[in-house]
């Protein structure tokens, strides 16, 4: 495996010196890269404690950019769960959907916590999660033990070492601590990106340098004529992005200040997060009952004439 | 209810594809503007300044092109550094290498001070081994520069290919990271309200592609010991009104000779020169006719 990579290659480096970090399965977690491909990995965690994964071990894959560490690697859940949904990229901002709060002195270990940390957080209606019941969780997490791996074979319940009340209790803590920070990036982040990509491309169109533009211009030739549309496109999502797929995003812009203070005291942020979703929960339900009663009544005097 | 639940199943549907259809368009537009950077180079070749006034029309922007000849009589050269957020510091690595590729004696110091440099990252509580990986990349190189190993094309080749460049200049906002937090008391009045120091050089200096800001522009110039001068090509945007800033602050023009000189236009640095380095033996200084 070694020899078909470039060894001199940052990334390349990184990617095989926490291969070596990793080589040990701990109690939480365990990840090696697949026998063919040092950019792909699999790994398996364990779930807290105490919350609804308990008793539950969960095996995934781990993608990585080209330009890993610079940029996130993404994180893709095989192992039913009942939080994040099989076979989609997660949506935390320690993954790949989030670039801009990625570290690049963050490793695979820290994303493996974020993810066990962030396993018990409320979905939030956030891309690729599901919010089942407790109970069926529990279920799921009771069946994860015997769940096996096709690709690389490996049984849950022997991947992980037994779990001590020590070793577990020690990184479930910095996981959770992990999942509060990121979980508070994560909901500023998609704003602050879209902002921050109108911002530079705003930039480059009013003061990019002449070389630039008209570089690019010529390196793009495949599709000029849809950069143009993509332009107008793009900008129209751009004032929409903020408004319609985050309903009780204007929370945490408005607590924004305050909330970096108490960042790492969860418990105030998640009940900020709790009532705007409690809210917007029954603004669907009533937004489809409201429907649902003109569609009944609308379908009775619509039949009628034609009777 | 089951009429209920087929109800409730395409409208919960519905949001989240339009999340994803808006995830992925957003995804479209960074990966646009990524292409755009990635169209120039990441370190340009040296050019004469002839370049720059090139850029400017004298009609639709009389202001810079004004500019653009006012600098082409004091500065011959200029290298352009790609804008993908990390301009000014990777502007200062390339800068500093330049000189170090000419100056063995302080090459010699400046291994020996990036050696110190990552003790005393570790000693901030850096996290993991991550952190040290970066600094011991950048050390490896710096020590096959002074071993001849890499020679100047070589540093040119690397300073230019994005993976391994990247990578060291990551050494360089991890040392403005711990200059910030060494001197926190001195820097974290100047922060927002609320936000704390080691915040902010999580998400503003140890995150990549984030733009310097006067913050942290000192703090890599201090972490770095060097002077340098920052020649602005908006008049108003130099922080003491003038054309250029000379940093670190607090000395007067005429006893200031900058190691490194950097051009400044609205949201971007790129590297400018007095004189072509390679005629000068201590490029730092002045030529004197």
């Amino acid at each position: 495996m070694t020899q078909q990579y470039n060894t001199k290659s940052a990334g390349v480096r990184r990617l095989m010196q926490e291969a070596k970090e990793l080589r040990q399965p701990t109690e939480m977690y365990f990840a090696q890269p697949m026998e063919d491909n040092l950019f792909e990995w699999h790994f398996t965690i364990r779930g807290t404690i105490g919350t609804d994964f308990e008793g539950g071990i969960y095996h995934g894959r781990i993608m990585f950019p080209a330009e890993y560490p610079m940029k996130p690697p993404n994180l893709i859940l095989l192992t039913p769960n009942g939080r994040f949904e099989l076979n989609k990229k997660i949506c935390l901002s320690i993954s790949g959907y989030h670039p801009e709060t990625w570290l690049p002195s963050w490793s695979i270990r820290t994303a493996l916590l974020a993810l066990i940390g962030f396993l018990p957080s409320t979905p939030g209606g956030a891309l690729g999660s599901l919010d089942y019941p407790p109970k069926e969780r529990n279920r799921l997490a009771k069946l994860s033990g015997d769940w096996k791996c096709k690709e690389c074979g490996c049984l849950m319940k022997d991947v992980l070492l037994p779990i001590t009340e020590d070793g577990q209790s020690k990184e479930s803590e910095e996981a959770k601590q992990l999942a509060a920070k990121l979980k508070f990036q994560d909901e500023s982040a998609v704003k602050k990106e879209v902002a921050e990509a109108a911002k530079a491309s705003s930039n480059t169109e009013e003061t990019g340098p002449p070389t630039g533009s008209s570089d690019s211009e010529r390196e793009t030739p495949s599709e000029p004529s849809q950069s143009a549309q993509n332009l107008t496109e793009n900008s129209a999502s751009e004032a929409e992005a903020p408004v319609e797929p985050q309903a009780p995003a204007p929370m945490p812009e408005h607590f924004h200040q305050p909330a970096r203070r108490i960042e790492s005291s969860t418990f105030d942020y998640y009940l900020l997060i709790k009532i705007p979703l409690a809210l917007l929960c029954i603004v669907i339900f009533l937004t489809l009952g409201a429907r649902r009663l003109l569609v009944e009544n609308g379908n009775p005097r619509n039949g009628e004439p034609e009777l | 209810m089951v009429n209920d639940a087929l109800e409730n199943q395409p409208t919960t549907a519905g949001i989240v594809t339009t999340t994803e259809d808006e995830l992925i368009l957003q995804d479209q537009q960074m990966k646009r503007i990524e292409d755009e950077q990635k169209a120039s180079p990441l370190v340009g070749e040296k050019m004469p300044c002839a370049t720059l006034v090139a850029l400017y029309d004298q009609e639709t922007a009389p202001a810079f092109f004004e500019k653009a000849n006012e600098l082409a009589k004091v500065y011959s050269h200029i290298r352009f550094i790609r804008g993908d957020g990390n301009c000014f510091i990777r502007a200062i690595q390339v800068g500093l290498v330049e000189i170090l590729l000419n100056d063995k004696e302080r090459l010699v110091k400046f291994i020996a001070s990036s050696k110190e440099w990552t003790e005393r990252l570790v000693k901030l509580g850096f996290p993991d081994w991550t952190c040290t990986d970066f600094c011991e990349f950048f050390i490896e190189f710096i020590e096959k520069v002074r071993d001849g190993v890499h020679q100047r094309e070589d540093v040119f080749r690397i300073f230019n290919d994005d993976n391994t460049a990247n990578y060291l200049l990551m050494f360089f906002r991890l040392i403005t990271s711990g200059y910030l937090k060494e001197h926190a008391a001195e820097y974290e009045p100047f922060l927002d309200e609320g936000m704390s120091l080691a915040q902010y050089c999580e998400t503003e200096i140890e995150a990549m592609w984030k733009e310097s800001d006067h913050l942290g522009i000192i703090a890599l110039v201090r972490a770095l010991n060097i002077r340098i001068r920052i020649e602005y090509m908006d008049r108003n945007a130099a922080p003491n009104g003038g054309t250029h800033h000379n940093l670190p602050d607090g000395h007067d023009n005429a006893t200031f000779t900058p190691d490194i000189t950097l051009l400044y236009r609205p949201g971007h640095y790129d590297l400018i020169y007095k004189a072509p380095l390679a005629e000068t033996s201590k490029p730092a200084l002045p030529t004197v006719a």
